[in-house]
C-alpha cells in the first residue's frame, strides 16, 4: 500500500461516502477557484502535449549509441548524453510517453475494474459481497510494490505486462470506495422510487446508482494516476523496465552510477517525474475539495 | 478489553496468510517457462532443478502441488538462494536487523516530528506559516524517494562532502569502541534522513487534517470560552483526539515503510532487506524475492492486527463485538 492510497482508505480524502455531489457548473467553478488545481491541470496538459508530440521533437534516435558519451548539456544536446553516447533529451521525450501511458492506461484499467467490482459487491449482499470484500482487504494490505516487482520479474519486463500488472493491482481501493458509495446512494429515496416504478434492478444500478456514486472514485483515480507513473519509474529504476522503451526511471537508473560526474542524467528526468506527480496530486486534491462541499468552504 | 477479542482478531490472520501462500503458488504456476526454475531461481544448477521437479511433484495435478508447497512452507523452508548460496530464511534473518534499525528510527522521527508539525500547522490555519508548511510537505509527499535519495547523494557527495553516501561502514575501517559506533552512525544519517522525509508528510497531512476538524468541534469552543490557555486547549483537548487516525496509520504503514526502505537501501547500498530484494531482482532469484514478499506481507498483516488491538485499548469507543 502506498502512502497515498493509505490516506484514501483511512478516511481522507473521500474515504467516507461523500454526500451526493453538486455536479456540473458548481463543481467546475469550485475546482477552478483553487490556484493549485489550475496549475496542476495546466502542467498535466503540458506533459500530455509533450508525450503526444514526442517522436516528432526527438533530435536523435533515443536508442542509437554514439562516441559522444557523458557529454554535459549543450545547445545541440539540451540534456546531454548518457554513458553510451545516446541523447538524453530524445530518451526523455520517449519517457514522457511511457509515464503518461501508465498514468492514463493503468489508472483507467483500475477505474474500470474498481467500479465494476465495487458496484457488484455493493449491490449483491451475501456471499458475493463477502468474497469480494475479503479479496479487497487482502489486496489493500499487502505491500503492492513488492508484489508488482515479483510479477513483472516472473512474467517479463515488457511494457504491456507491466501496465497490466500495475492496473490490475490498483483497483481494490477504487472498489472499496465504490462499494461504500453504492451502499450510501442505494439507500436514498430516488433509488427506491425508481425500483417501485418498475425499472429493472440492473438498469437502476447502471443508470441511477453508479453515476451518482462515481465522484469520490474519480478523485482517487487522479491520485492513482500519480501512483501508476511512480510505480513505472520505480520498476524501471530497479531494472525491471522494458529494455526497448527509454523511460524516466531507466535514465535515472543508468545515471545513478555517474551521479557525481554526470548529474544531468539524474536531474532532468527526475525533475519531470516529480513535477508530473505533484501536478496530478494538485488536481486530485482540488477535485476532492471541489466534490466535498464541507471541505470546499475551507479551500481558498 | 477481553481476551476473546484479541484471540478472534489473531485468528482472522489465518485466512490472510493462506491467501498469501495461494497467491505465491499461483504466481509460480502461472509464470511462463519452466516452473522448476520459477521455484529455484535462474542460478540453480540442473541437478537441483531435477530434484525440485520430483520434490514438488511438478508433473502432478495442481491441488497436489499446492499441498506440497504448503507443507514445505509450514516447515519453515522458504527455498534456497543459489545466488547467495544460503537458505532464503537465513538471508532474511541476517538482513532484517539492519532494515529494522533504519526503518524504525526513520518511522519514529517521522511520526513524532510530522505529528508535531501537523498539529502546529493546524493551529496556524489560514496563515502564511500553514501555507508554507503544507506546500513544503506536499512537495516531499509527491517526491519519488529514489530520486530524493540521489539528490541527497549529489548534494552531500559532490558539494558538502560531510557524510558517507553508501554502505554500512567505511571500507577497511579498523577502529573499535566508540570510533566504530560513530562510523556506523555516520553511515546511517543520510538513509535515515531520506526515509524520514519520505514518511513525514503522511503524518503531517493526517494530523493537520484531523486537528483542523477537531478544532471546529463544540467542546473546543467550550474549553476556550472557559478561559483555558490556548496551549492547554491545543494539546490536552484537541491533539489527544486528533492523534487517533495518526495512530492507526502508523500501524498500517509498514508496507509503505518497506517500500521506502527498498528504494532508499538500493540507492545508498545499505545492505538490508530492501537491498536484498533489489539483488534478487537483479539475479532473477525467485525464491529470494518470494520469500521477502511473503515475509514482509505477514509482517504488514501482523502490524495491522497489533494496531487494531492497541486502538481498541486506547479508544474506549471501539466495541469488541
Amino acid at each position: 500500500m502506498t502512502r497515498w492510497v493509505l490516506a484514501a482508505v483511512s478516511g481522507d480524502p473521500g474515504g467516507h461516502p461523500v454526500p451526493p455531489a453538486i455536479r456540473g457548473h458548481g463543481l467546475l467553478v469550485r475546482f477552478l477557484r483553487q490556484p493549485g488545481a489550475v496549475v496542476g491541470t495546466l502542467l498535466v496538459a503540458v506533459f500530455a502535449a509533450m508525450a503526444l508530440a514526442g517522436p516528432r521533437l526527438q533530435p536523435y534516435d533515443p536508442l542509437e549509441p554514439s562516441d559522444a558519451n557523458l557529454l554535459g548539456p549543450s545547445r545541440a544536446r539540451p540534456m546531454g548524453t548518457d554513458e553510451l553516447g545516446r541523447d538524453v533529451f530524445s530518451q526523455f521525450l520517449s519517457g514522457a510517453q511511457v509515464s503518461l501511458l501508465f498514468a492514463f492506461g493503468a489508472a483507467g484499467a483500475s477505474l474500470a475494474i474498481g467500479v465494476l467490482v465495487g458496484a457488484l459487491s455493493g449491490s449483491h449482499r451475501g456471499w458475493v459481497d463477502d468474497l469480494l470484500s475479503r479479496a479487497m482487504d487482502i489486496f489493500l494490505i499487502i505491500p503492492r510494490l513488492f508484489l508488482i516487482i515479483l510479477l513483472v520479474a516472473m512474467f517479463g519486463s515488457n511494457l504491456w505486462i507491466a501496465l497490466l500488472v500495475v492496473g490490475g493491482t490498483m483497483w481494490p481501493a477504487n472498489a472499496r470506495l465504490m462499494r461504500a458509495q453504492v451502499l450510501a446512494v442505494g439507500a436514498r429515496e430516488f433509488v427506491a422510487a425508481a425500483l417501485a416504478s418498475g425499472v429493472p434492478g440492473t438498469r437502476v444500478l447502471t443508470r441511477h446508482v453508479v453515476p451518482n456514486a462515481l465522484d469520490p472514485v474519480l478523485a482517487n483515480v487522479t491520485l492513482q494516476m500519480a501512483y501508476a507513473a511512480l510505480t513505472e519509474a520505480s520498476l524501471s529504476f530497479l531494472g525491471l523496465g522494458d529494455p526497448n522503451r527509454p523511460s524516466w526511471g531507466r535514465i535515472i537508473a543508468s545515471g545513478q552510477q555517474y551521479v557525481l560526474s554526470a548529474w544531468w542524467m539524474v536531474v532532468f528526468p527526475g525533475l519531470a517525474l516529480a513535477l508530473l506527480l505533484l501536478a496530478l496530486h494538485l488536481v486530485g486534491d482540488g477535485l476532492a475539495a471541489a466534490l466535498n462541499p464541507r471541505m470546499g468552504s475551507r479551500v481558498r | 478489553m477481553t481476551g476473546r477479542y484479541v484471540l478472534r482478531r489473531v485468528l482472522q490472520i489465518v485466512p490472510v496468510v493462506v491467501a498469501l501462500v495461494v497467491l505465491n503458488f499461483l504466481i509460480i504456476t502461472a509464470a511462463p517457462g519452466d516452473p522448476a526454475r520459477a521455484i529455484a531461481g535462474e542460478d540453480a544448477p540442473a541437478d537441483y532443478l531435477q530434484g525440485v521437479r520430483e520434490r514438488y511433484g511438478l508433473d502432478r495435478p495442481v491441488p497436489v502441488r499446492l499441498a506440497a508447497y504448503m507443507r514445505q512452507l509450514a516447515r519453515g523452508d522458504f527455498g534456497y538462494s543459489f545466488a547467495h548460496n544460503r537458505p532464503v530464511l537465513t538471508l532474511i534473518g541476517e538482513r532484517l536487523p539492519r532494515t529494522l534499525l533504519l526503518t524504525l528510527t526513520a518511522l519514529l522521527l517521522a511520526a513524532v516530528v510530522g505529528t508535531m508539525l501537523g498539529a502546529f500547522s493546524a493551529t496556524r490555519f489560514g496563515t502564511w506559516t500553514d501555507t508554507v508548511l503544507s506546500g513544503a510537505t506536499l512537495v516531499f509527499y509527491t517526491l519519488p524517494v529514489f530520486w530524493m535519495a540521489l539528490l541527497v547523494i549529489l548534494v552531500f557527495g559532490l558539494w558538502l562532502r560531510l557524510l558517507p553516501t553508501s554502505g554500512l561502514m567505511s571500507v577497511g575501517f579498523s577502529g573499535g569502541g566508540w570510533a566504530l559506533v560513530l562510523d556506523r552512525l555516520r553511515h546511517l544519517v543520510l538513509p535515515v534522513g531520506t526515509l524520514t522525509f519520505y514518511l513525514l508528510p503522511t503524518y503531517f497531512r493526517l494530523t493537520r487534517g484531523s486537528m483542523i476538524q477537531v478544532l471546529g468541534e463544540e467542546y473546543i469552543t467550550v474549553a476556550r470560552s472557559k478561559g483555558l490557555a490556548p496551549r492547554t486547549v491545543y494539546v490536552r483537548h484537541a491533539l489527544r483526539n486528533a492523534l487517533l487516525p495518526t495512530l492507526t496509520v502508523i500501524g498500517v504503514s509498514v508496507g509503505t515503510v518497506m517500500t521506502g526502505s527498498l528504494l532508499t537501501e538500493t540507492v545508498f547500498s545499505y545492505t538490508g532487506l530492501g537491498r536484498l530484494m533489489y539483488e534478487g531482482v537483479f539475479k532473477r532469484d525467485y525464491p529470494l524475492m518470494m520469500g521477502i514478499f511473503f515475509f514482509i506481507s505477514v509482517g504488514v498483516v501482523s502490524a495491522s492486527l497489533l494496531t487494531d488491538i492497541v486502538y481498541a485499548w486506547v479508544d474506549p469507543r471501539v466495541r469488541y463485538d
